[in-house]
């Protein structure tokens, strides 16, 4: 059933197993999956089922001047949360991201590769990619090397909303809140065990519901920010005591490397080329794992909305040779030549971190400061993945590639950009003193409190994170239905 | 000779040259001596920020 919390009486507060918050990819899945086993779920959603303004501004805050990002722009809050405009690509992790490693003084994952694969059937099977038994390598991508090879995706089509309103609004299991916000977790005495959510909704109606487990899925800023607000009983916040909440915060990192012109005769009719690094390169040079993609001008953004003036710009440059007039929209003037992106791993770094401000937002819930930092680690990681890279193409006669000033010149700063991919903020790990939740996800400091979604990545490897989170939220659903 | 004879000869001299001394300067521009080559990677070098590669000077060294 969908209730909106701003309109409705809602139903008695106590009668639920569990209690989740955030109707995005991760509460959808798993709300549905805990109401097949028969367990009576709660799920509440701040936004309504379409975007509003007022909602949206909740997720503003401020971000330091080490590195631009857009905390607002990046994510959406209303049902589906930011699904609503994913671009769907999925790429699994590999064994590699769970080898037993310490980066930044910090350690990889404590579970299995294989114990994260045993759930990818039912992320892929919820992003309708079951048909899809290997990912497929991005076409016409050929190299010969020990330290890159092609790049495998697939991409899925699924709206979270639009896909599962319906059935949220058949299943007699789920209570779908709209336009309820959580706004304080409240401890019993023990410190430790959860007694109720407090959900408010845009009329300052406030409800306490009640349940044996509660859940947060509302993001990967969100998760760590309510916990940081959740001071009144203990100052630091929950889960909080050994000050890990907001820290380590990773992005994928999209940085232009540089610039290339092909060789036509191993590009043909290409219009991209995607690489991944090898782990035989990260251990080697001490990289994480990279996605790098060679794009041309043809390629390049011309997608979306903006595909039809895109398309234009591209003929005018290629076709009348008046490139050097439109060096503003792309800096290189006709198909063959393209720039280098990435979708590169970011270390975790205590330092990169979200902290909370003065500022509050319109529940009286203080805003976020985002302080994304690279470190040193990083640094050198991509400098010797850019020249790996370039070696190779050359090597392969694809092209020759020149690499941006930045990458060349150790003296400058590495300008980065971000894939609106937030994870690591409630890391997990086996011991409290370096992350937030444990193996199952449990709140390390309480009895009862877990948390669903890219947050709780322990490492972020170069795989887009919504398979990887749902993975981790149906071994949840496991866990939960298995302890109650 | 008339005016238009020789300043077609004196253009064409003056091309001549002109492509001579471009074609030595591009072909030396390959050659390790005379360029600022930097080490950059295992097999590679860089030139004016493009990355090149060790074939690339074995096969345009035109000595
Ligand atoms: C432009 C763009 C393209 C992307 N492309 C890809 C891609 O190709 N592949 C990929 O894997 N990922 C992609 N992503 C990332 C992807 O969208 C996220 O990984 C995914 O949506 C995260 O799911 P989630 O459920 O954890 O969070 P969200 O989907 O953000 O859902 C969180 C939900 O919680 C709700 N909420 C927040 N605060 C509260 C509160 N206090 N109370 C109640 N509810 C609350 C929100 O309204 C929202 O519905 C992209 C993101 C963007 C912005």
């Amino acid at each position: 059933m969908i209730i909106d919390f701003n309109n409705d009486s809602h139903k008695n507060t106590n009668e639920y197993d569990y209690c989740i918050s955030g109707a995005g990819a991760a509460g959808i899945a798993l709300a549905l999956r805990l109401a097949e086993s028969g367990k009576r779920v709660a799920l509440f959603e701040g936004g309504d089922r379409e975007y509003s303004q007022v909602s949206q501004d909740i997720y503003k805050g401020k971000v330091t001047e080490q590195n631009p990002y857009w905390l607002d722009l990046y994510r959406l809050r209303f049902l589906g949360g930011t699904t609503n405009h994913w671009a769907g690509r999925c790429r699994p992790f590999v064994e590699y991201d769970f080898e037993e490693k310490q980066i930044n003084d910090l350690p990889g994952w404590p579970i299995s590769f294989e114990e994260m694969n045993r759930f990818l059937p039912q992320a892929k099977s919820i992003l309708e990619l079951e048909e899809i038994d290997t990912f497929k390598i991005v076409e016409n991508t050929h190299i010969e090397s020990e330290y890159f090879e092609p790049d495998v995706s697939a991409s899925s089509s699924i709206r979270f909303r639009d896909r599962f309103s319906e059935e949220l609004e058949r299943h007699s299991n789920v209570d779908l809140y709209l336009n309820a916000n959580l706004v304080d977790i409240q401890l019993e005495e023990d410190l430790s065990t959860i007694k109720h959510f407090v959900i408010q909704n845009y009329n300052q109606k406030k409800q306490s519901f009640t349940a044996p487990h509660y859940i947060i899925a509302m993001g990967a800023i969100e998760n760590a920010r309510i916990l940081l607000n959740c001071d009144s009983q203990i100052s630091s916040g929950i889960g909080n005591q050994t000050n890990m909440v907001g820290k380590c915060f990773m992005e994928h990192l999209n940085i232009r490397l540089g610039e290339f012109v092909s060789n036509k005769a191993s590009w043909g009719e290409s219009q991209s080329m995607q690489f991944m690094t090898t782990p035989k390169l990260a251990k080697e040079m001490n990289t994480g794992l990279s996605n790098i993609t060679f794009g041309t001008v043809r390629q390049i953004k011309a997608y979306g909305r903006t595909a039809e003036i895109k398309a234009l710009f591209n003929k005018l440059s290629c076709q009348l040779g008046v490139s050097e007039h439109l060096q503003f929209l792309y800096e290189h003037d006709c198909i063959g030549e393209g720039v280098i992106s990435t979708l590169c791993e970011q270390f975790p770094f205590k330092d990169s971190k979200l902290a909370l401000i003065d500022e509050k937002d319109s529940f009286g819930l203080r805003r976020v400061e985002l302080d994304w930092h690279l470190s040193q680690n990083d640094i050198d990681s991509i400098r010797n993945m850019s020249i790996a890279i370039a070696e190779e193409f050359a090597e392969n006669n694809l092209g020759r590639v020149k690499l941006s000033s930045f990458i060349t010149d150790s003296s400058q700063k590495i300008e980065i950009s971000g894939h609106a991919h937030q994870m690591g903020t409630t890391r997990m790990s086996a011991s409290e003193e370096f992350g937030v939740v444990d193996v199952n996800c449990k709140v390390h400091q309480t009895n009862n409190l877990y948390i669903a979604g890219s947050s709780v990545f322990s490492t972020g490897g170069a795989v887009n994170p919504t398979m990887p989170l749902l993975q981790l939220t149906y071994r949840l659903a496991e866990h939960l239905t298995s302890i109650s | 000779m008339n005016y238009h004879r020789r300043k077609v000869l004196k253009v064409g001299l003056v091309s001549l040259i002109g492509i001579s001394l471009l074609n030595t300067k591009t072909f030396s521009f390959f050659k390790k001596d005379d360029i600022a080559l930097k080490t950059i990677g295992k097999n590679s070098y860089l030139v004016d920020g493009w990355v090149i590669s060790k074939n690339d000077l074995n096969k345009r060294e035109f000595s």
